[in-house]
């Protein structure tokens, strides 16, 4: 190889580091909004709020991407951030809420297999999020605990009480 | 339970959301933390006017731009107590609750100092210092503390607690001739004067204009127009650092980092020097770290860490290296790193470039092209390893990494400060908890079983740890450590060792409530066992959903599904119950529920059906619900080592406000507490 090969070889490499560097959020975000957005608004139960909340999400991940950005799944940091955000959210809401004024929300998620939706409805965020995490999401119990931030035996004991509740609602005639 | 019909149950529910329209949203968010950025700075300033008019604060001053606002510790949106600047007042000597077996019944109790002491006003007031907030990590003004620090370490008679803010990346200030020809003339016109000084910058512009995606298709398109746009190196990041004595006054405190290094992934530091181990960019532009130590937080001494991985992999993977621990003991430290992959879309071949979403599977990628409003994808391929020209095992190892079936290995590295570096191969580990601890004598890893190295080279095992354990948390006790583990049943359970890992026992803490665990901030975190320990033993609040009413046809089905499990039908006209029953089926209950599609009220013995609702009126009712109430409150307490090998256990307040996560740092007797949203002293026994 001569010596302009080798530089030209360098500089390619150089090159093409710079890029995917540069354009990693993006890539990111095109290959994980769709599923980030269904997977909160399944857990919130809620579509608008998932919308928001993936969006709240993503927009801290860009904010702190040099650090997100280099965890072995950014995409577990923005589901527990816009899970916290959207909590969060409700709780201000409803210490904002004047009397029994209702709080406003969007319409439910239409129900596909209704029964099991509604069944869904019912479980605690909490719940709901782990079921989301391992059922939607796919992610492993591992990967679940370190997105939540909670510890493996807590994904466990979620999942079990989870999918308990659920086979007792369903049962239900 | 079955769980395909879950499975299959997620996945329609979840077609049927509209995730709205990906460009849109992703031009959004540039506009949106430069928004960010520029209310965190004038809400400084607001605060600091709200809070002189309020209540006629005295110690208020502005430092610049870009310096956080230091005044008096005090959540203004929950008082109009003035603060005080009185000495710190011993509040809450909550008794102790547990101790080991050895244990004195009269071992001195921690006593937790609240900051600032007020007369009267709310709990949350009262403790005052930083104020919950989840939009920002730095709270600049309105506390003058930081509620998500990223270092928390003792420092020299007090503490330092330092985050990082991010620093815009320069733009050049013109760029080349047949660079700027790539770009449409209605995106040069915008810069008619030249590049504004940063990229952020001249992403607003673009996206007020309506040009952001054509840009950035130019620069996925062109890697030698991204190479220009993004050629000024980004620069390292800085630290909004504060130093305090009594958890209530915050002083900024400069916090330089040395040129090679971008940011801080970990800290440690017994007061006097600080050892850090941080992010490096190498000249060829890849990532690599550095250990770097200090005794002024100015003039550095830098260590690079020679990284290496186990394996070569393509280029259409990116590989990292993530710090996982960070411990450093006297002279020496350690450091263990994970290795994991990313595919990155943009190597792919170009026929599948646009609309593609592509899965690492066992056999190579899968690409698949879904249609909007199609069930599955139009066009599903897959690109095995073999013609990747990736071997096999690798590509096993890549799609079980991928997959999260797999634990990721490790790489341990080693030295003295300022000292030759040794790497080692560690233990895989699924997690990305702290792995290695400091002692007085050297290190302690949590590896197949316990081992302990003085050097950080050879391990020796002292003890053995059930292979399913986790390890949650740790605590110095004397010379040696408190570990806190997970079993396979859920249940925390607390080892003694001592400085070298040996057993020494089981500690047992029977006075908390069910479901506590220590609170560890993982990433590099962890990197020494400190004799304190914050816990939370915090549980979900009981779901308060209001009852599912539906109506139809002079009826009334009301479903409650919170804590009475039952329901009622109600002739409207007359008011009367004419059907009740559990939710949960039982053998004897007069009548049935029937969901789906629809509700019907049927009797349980004849199958008359008594009232029967529509698919419309029962959506009609799922949509008027509100969502569930839930919440999640924490339930904090300290664990702190006593004089003679005693555990002493501690209740501590809680705020009602946000909650982040826990830090508990010490210095000689006394530990700095951060709950997140308040930092409170707590004088250790």
């Amino acid at each position: 190889m001569t010596g302009d090969e080798a530089g030209e070889e360098t500089s390619t490499a150089q090159m093409s580091m710079v890029a995917a560097s540069a354009l990693r959020f993006d890539d990111f975000f095109v290959a994980n909004q769709q599923e980030m957005v269904r997977a909160l608004a399944l857990a919130l139960g809620d579509a608008e709020l998932g919308r928001d909340a993936a969006s709240e999400g993503f927009c801290r991940a860009l904010e702190r991407w040099k650090k997100v950005g280099r965890y072995e799944k950014p995409a577990g940091w923005v589901y527990r951030a816009g899970l916290n955000w959207a909590t969060s959210r409700r709780r201000k809401k409803r210490r904002e809420a004047v009397g029994d004024v209702p709080e406003q929300s969007s319409p439910a998620i239409a129900p596909s297999d209704q029964e099991l939706v509604r069944c869904l409805r019912q479980l605690s965020i909490a719940h709901r999020s782990v079921i989301v995490s391992r059922y939607y999401l796919d992610w492993s119990e591992a990967q679940t605990a370190a997105a939540l931030d909670i510890p493996q035996g807590t994904v466990k004991s979620r999942l079990s009480r989870a999918l308990e509740q659920l086979a007792t609602m369903l049962e239900t005639p | 339970m079955n769980d395909d019909r879950i499975r299959r149950g997620l996945a329609a529910a979840a077609d049927e959301i509209e995730p709205g329209d990906a460009a849109e949203v992703r031009a959004s968010l540039t506009a949106r933390v430069r928004r960010r950025r520029l209310l965190a700075r004038g809400g400084a300033l607001a605060v600091v006017v709200a809070l002189v008019a309020a209540i006629g604060i005295v110690a208020v001053s502005i430092i610049g731009d870009d310096e956080p606002a230091t005044l008096v510790g005090v959540d203004p949106t929950t008082t109009t107590a003035p603060p005080t600047t009185a000495p710190p007042t011993t509040v809450a000597d909550v008794p102790v609750t547990v101790v080991d077996d050895s244990s004195d019944s009269d071992s001195p109790v921690v006593s937790i100092v609240e900051q600032p002491a007020t007369a009267s006003g709310p709990a949350s007031a009262e403790r005052g210092s930083a104020t919950g907030g989840s939009e920002s990590q730095v709270l600049a003004g309105s506390g003058s503390s930081i509620v998500y620090p990223e270092i928390a370490v003792p420092w020299r008679d007090g503490f330092l607690v330092a985050a990082s803010r991010a620093v815009a990346q320069p733009l050049p200030n013109e760029l080349p001739e047949d660079i700027r020809e790539l770009f449409p003339q209605e995106v040069l016109d915008l810069f008619p004067d030249g590049l504004p000084p940063t990229i952020s910058e001249a992403q607003q512009i673009l996206s007020d204009a309506g040009l952001l995606d054509e840009v950035t298709e130019v620069l996925a398109a062109h890697p030698e127009a991204n190479e220009a746009v993004y050629s000024q190196s980004a620069p390292p990041s800085e630290y909004d650092a504060r130093f305090t004595i009594d958890g209530n006054d915050w002083e900024p405190i400069d916090l330089v980092l040395p040129e090679s290094i971008t940011w801080l992934a970990g800290a440690q530091s017994d007061g006097e020097r600080l050892v850090a181990l941080g992010s490096t960019t190498t000249d060829d532009g890849t990532e690599s770290y550095a250990v770097a130590s200090t005794s002024d937080l100015v003039l550095w001494d830098v260590q690079p860490i020679p990284l290496s991985g186990r394996a070569d992999y393509p280029d259409i993977f990116l590989q990292f290296r993530s710090p996982i621990s960070f411990a450093v003991s006297g002279d020496r430290w350690v450091a263990q790193f994970t290795e994991h992959v990313q595919l990155d879309p943009s190597r792919l071949p170009p026929q599948f470039a646009d609309g593609y979403s592509p899965y690492v599977v066992a056999e190579g990628i899968r690409l698949e092209r879904w249609i909007a409003g199609v069930d599955a994808p139009e066009t599903v391929t897959t690109i095995t390893w073999s013609e990747l020209d990736i071997a096999e095992d690798v590509g096993a190892a890549i799609a079980a990494s991928w997959q999260g079936g797999a634990p990721l290995p490790t790489q341990l590295y080693s030295a003295a400060i300022g000292g030759d570096v040794v790497s080692s191969e560690g233990p895989a580990t699924y997690g990305s908890e702290a792995q290695v601890l400091a002692t007085p004598a050297g290190f302690v890893g949590f590896f197949d079983g316990v081992r302990f190295s003085a050097d950080g080279v050879e391990w020796q095992l002292q003890s053995d740890l059930d292979e399913q354990s986790r390890i949650l948390g740790s605590m110095g006790m004397g010379d040696g450590i408190v570990l806190f583990t997970v079993d396979r049943s859920g249940a925390v359970v607390g080892h003694r060792l001592d400085d070298q890992g040996r057993d020494l026992g089981a500690v047992e803490v029977s006075a908390l409530p069910d479901g506590w665990a220590p609170l560890t901030m993982g990433f590099a975190g962890g990197g020494t066992a400190d004799r304190v320990v914050l816990v939370d033993a915090g549980q979900d609040q009981e779901m308060t959903a209001e009852p599912l009413q539906v109506v139809e046809d002079g009826f009334t089905l009301t479903v409650n599904t919170s804590s009475q499990q039952d329901w009622t039908l109600i002739e409207d006209l007359t008011g009367t119950v004419v059907a009740a029953g559990p939710f949960a089926a039982s053998d004897d209950q007069e009548f049935m529920l029937d969901f789906g599609p629809g509700i019907r009220v049927t009797n349980a013995s004849s199958g008359e059906v008594v009232a029967e609702f529509s698919d419309e009126a029962y959506n009609a009712a799922l949509r008027a619900l509100s969502p569930p109430s839930y919440g999640y409150r924490p339930d904090l307490w300290l664990f702190a080592a006593g004089d003679d090998g005693a555990l002493i256990v501690e209740d501590l307040p809680e705020d009602s406000g946000e909650f982040y996560g826990g830090w508990a740092i010490v210095n000689g007797d006394r530990a700095l507490v951060g709950t997140g949203d308040s930092w409170f002293i707590v004088n250790l026994p």
